[in-house]
């Protein structure tokens, strides 16, 4: 921790509270937040700030209606969600019953060639988005290069993205692109991480803004 | 029936509990459509984006992390980007920032914890606002409830991008002030 790194991250906290913050100064500040108690609680009293000015706004009263449509909505997709679960596990437990049969033969036929292989640990991290929110999560494999699954599922506005491993010394690398549609995206694929601590990996925008990041490394994966 | 706090609710939500969907919308519509509104001047709009913003509230209501932000303002950041994309995509804002603050601050809320807030914040806040130079007031109306980036400010008021973000800095650390001192006192 240093004081120009204080005053720097003092210096932005207001914008970063209020969500509005954007790219590489985004990306500095919360890496120098993760190391500094002292600036992250001034980010906390301004995110209070930035909290009471949003509610401001005035409440007013919607069209009529407005309630009991999306009411219909979210009962109407319960209803529908419910059938697809009762059909995917009636669809699973064939699936499973035929993989058990298909096993069972493979193994009477094969009796010495069952060895089992140990699965790569897997880790899940929080991908945070502006204001901290959770936009999604990255499963990291503790393979190398590692396995990598990223998950979007909200709060990120359509389109592609570049996916990064940022080190907080070094010029961050692409390891891949993920389109973003209707709010949901995933992504599949290696990528080397560095066994070093302040490892993100990012969600960069064409203008290369970093719309969210995960806090991964290696160190933690394995962990 | 639903007299639960804002976070129990959303717990109810993400167990699929409809009710409880239906309670977290009576109790947060009319914010949440003021908001929209607010950011977008008109009335179709307005209902899609609270329309869209409450459904995604429901959907991902097992993300919701208490500890980092009351439910009011997970659900105003949701709405405010969501509304922020609209604009952006449609036209040009044309919001008032002096006429935003000529409202009145809202009214009670029906959840406890927005209640509270109510009562204690967002009266001071009002009131704190109220006495910063108009440069700043207009200028933390922009960032803080249209969701305006400092470079946006800028290109609005016709100022360089270092004096709005001094501008947008300097109102919310005398909003940080002003909120500590009644805390202290």
């Amino acid at each position: 921790m240093s004081g120009a790194a204080c005053t720097a991250a003092r210096d932005a906290a207001p914008e970063l509270a209020l969500g509005i913050l954007d790219g590489q100064a985004r990306a500095e500040v919360l890496l120098h937040l993760a190391t500094c108690p002292h600036c992250q609680r001034y980010l906390d009293e301004m995110a209070a700030v930035a909290d009471g000015v949003s509610c401001l706004a005035p409440e007013l009263e919607p069209p009529a209606d407005f309630a009991r449509r999306i009411d219909s909505t979210i009962r109407g997709a319960r209803r529908r969600s419910v059938r697809r679960w009762v059909t995917t596990v009636a669809v699973t437990a064939a699936a499973a019953a035929i993989l058990s049969i298909t096993v069972v033969r493979v193994i009477d036929f094969h009796p010495t060639s069952a060895h089992p292989v140990a699965a790569p640990a897997l880790r899940s991290v929080a991908m945070v988005g502006s204001n901290g929110l959770q936009v999604g999560h990255v499963a990291v494999s503790s393979s190398s290069p590692a396995s990598v699954v990223v998950n979007v599922d909200y709060n990120v506005p359509d389109g592609t993205y570049s996916l990064q491993v940022r080190q907080p010394s070094g010029t961050p690398r692409t390891v891949g692109t993920i389109t973003i549609t209707g709010g949901h995206g995933q992504w599949t694929g290696a990528a080397p991480l560095p066994p070093a601590q302040g490892v993100s990996l990012d969600l960069v925008a064409p203008s290369g803004s970093v719309v969210c990041q995960a806090a991964v490394n290696q160190a933690q994966a394995t962990s | 029936m639903w007299s639960v706090a804002d976070d129990a609710l959303v717990a109810g939500m993400a167990t699929g509990d409809p009710d409880a969907a239906s309670a977290f919308v009576e109790r947060f519509q009319r914010r949440i459509y003021g908001l929209a509104y607010t950011m977008l001047g008109d009335v179709r709009g307005a209902e899609d984006v609270a329309q869209e913003a409450l459904l995604r509230a429901w959907r991902h209501a097992g993300v919701y992390d208490p500890r980092r932000g009351t439910v009011v303002s997970w659900l105003l950041t949701i709405t405010r980007n969501l509304a922020i994309d609209t604009m952006r995509v449609r036209r040009p804002i044309a919001i008032d920032p002096d006429a935003v603050l000529a409202w009145s601050p809202p009214a009670p809320g029906r959840g406890p914890a927005e209640a509270a807030l109510v009562s204690d914040d967002a009266g001071r806040l009002h009131q704190a606002i109220a006495t910063l130079p108009g440069e700043q007031r207009r200028a933390i109306v922009l960032a803080g409830i249209v969701g305006l980036s400092a470079r946006e400010v800028s290109e609005r008021e016709d100022i360089p991008l270092g004096t709005a973000k001094t501008r947008i800095r300097t109102a919310m650390q005398r909003l940080r002030l002003a909120l500590t001192e009644e805390h202290t006192e």
